[in-house]
């Protein structure tokens, strides 16, 4: 890690308002260090060496945090889950989140009032909340691990450990969440493998539409009810990839757009539930009891999977407004600082 | 009859966190009489130091930007080897600050080396 790239990752922890002034000032401080170790062995320092007093100055989340006028907050169940340091960018996540719930609940409610049932109840909007409240909390715990250097392997644990597993999940989790931010461009091949993971999901859809068979059963009104919706969201957000691939520096709009997407389907999935019904029988005579149990118990399986899928997307969509939120603090603009 | 297990810290985690304790007090009354001299961060760290302080520079640099919001210390950006740092020196009211703090650790001394 080189000082200016440490000096960047304090700054994305600051506060804003003082962000230019506190890092103007570590970067002078650091370097009078950096200078003052050169003259101690006569000779540049290394990057090794370099890297060593930056280490040795603390993790850049933690630097941040020392400057933080407030120092309280925190989730605290019997012992601290997440700390002060993590706090304001939890809470912060977490009103995003909430925020782009109270959306999705508005746009449901044009929908309901266009004769489609669509959260019937206030469970159903309290429910995802605490959905939501439980994903992000669950990834902020696992960072604050890895920050505070919990949850990492034992040392001998991990030297028998292959490669990537040497790494702990919270560590993991962590350089989602802190590292990815300052990539400064979406690889093109990243662009090339979203638009043919999303031209192949939209090509599938083509083929399998509704009304379709799959032996005595014909696919239902839950099925029908995201079919269209989903197929658009996803035409739609075929358009990020080829803008990403000639403009590789917007990787801001790479974090939006999957955001919105995911937002987008989170909807279409709520939608597709409550409708319910994704098989019925098909229409030739009148069903027996075995039958309809079955076909219920076929329908409660698709509703679990849907409610896993929803919980896998909200997890994204949290992970992609974290991104794009910090991304937005640090350069201050969608478009990445050129590269020298 | 069964024993009761209670999880004890280790004596030298429990001394550091003590240590720590008494530490931070101290911490700015030495930072306030070592800026009746201007200094920037990483000089005053050294100064510091070499006069037995070991004060780590994610406690001294926020801890200056903190004095200096309450008034007790005053800061300039300016020029020294072609470049640019920030030099803090000891506010009016830091000085009357300084005395005072200065007269209770003098009391606490006291006290403390009657009981000690």
């Amino acid at each position: 890690m080189t000082l200016d790239r440490y000096l960047k990752d304090v700054r994305t922890f600051l506060p804003a308002d003082q962000a230019d002034d506190i890092v103007n000032e570590l970067s002078e401080n650091l370097r009078a260090q950096f200078e003052d170790r050169e003259q101690e062995l006569g000779r540049a320092l290394t990057q090794a060496e370099q890297e060593s007093i930056l280490n040795a100055h603390g993790k850049p989340i933690l630097v941040a945090a020392r400057y933080r006028p407030d120092q309280g907050g925190g989730l605290t169940f019997g012992r601290q889950l997440i700390g002060p340091a993590l706090f304001p960018s939890y809470t912060r996540v977490l009103t995003i989140n909430v925020a782009i719930t109270v959306v999705v609940v508005i746009v449901a409610a044009i929908v309901a009032a266009s004769g489609q049932p669509f959260f019937a109840s206030v469970s159903g909007v309290a429910l995802s909340i605490l959905i939501q409240f439980g994903v992000v909390t669950l990834i902020f715990v696992a960072a604050e691990r890895a920050i505070s250097g919990e949850g990492t392997w034992p040392e001998d644990v991990a030297r028998s450990l292959p490669g990537e597993l040497q790494r702990s999940f919270p560590d993991r989790i962590s350089e989602q969440l802190i590292g990815e931010r300052l990539v400064d461009r979406v690889p093109r091949r990243t662009s090339v493998f979203d638009f043919a993971v999303t031209a192949l999901t939209v090509g599938w859809l083509i083929v399998v539409r509704p009304p379709f068979l799959i032996g005595e059963l014909r696919s239902g009104p839950g099925w029908e009810s995201f079919h269209l919706p989903l197929l658009v969201i996803l035409a739609i957000s075929g358009i990020q990839p080829v803008v990403t691939f000639v403009r590789p520096r917007l990787v801001a709009v790479r974090s939006a757009a999957r955001a919105a997407t995911d937002v987008a389907i989170l909807a279409v999935f709520a939608l597709s539930l409550n409708t319910g019904q994704w098989v019925v029988l098909t229409d030739a005579g009148a069903p027996t009891a075995n039958e309809l149990a079955g076909l219920a118990e076929i329908n409660r399986w698709v509703g679990i999977s849907l409610t896993i899928a929803m919980v896998i997307t909200l997890a994204m969509t949290v992970l992609e407004t974290w991104r794009l939120v910090t991304r937005l603090r640090v350069g201050g603009t969608a478009f990445a600082p050129p590269t020298m | 009859m069964p024993h009761r297990s209670i999880a004890i810290e280790p004596l030298d985690e429990r001394f550091e966190s003590l240590r720590l304790e008494l530490r931070r007090g101290s911490v700015i009354v030495a930072v306030l009489a070592q800026l009746r001299t201007e200094h920037y961060g990483y000089a005053l760290r050294k100064a510091l130091l070499e006069i037995g302080l070991d004060i780590e520079e994610n406690t001294l640099y926020p801890l200056l930007r903190r004095l200096e919001s309450q008034g007790l210390l005053a800061s300039e950006w300016r020029e020294e080897d072609r470049r640019n740092k920030r030099f803090y020196r000891l506010a009016p009211d830091g000085e009357l600050m300084l005395a005072r703090l200065q007269q209770e650790w003098q009391d606490i001394n006291a006290s403390l080396d009657r009981i000690l």
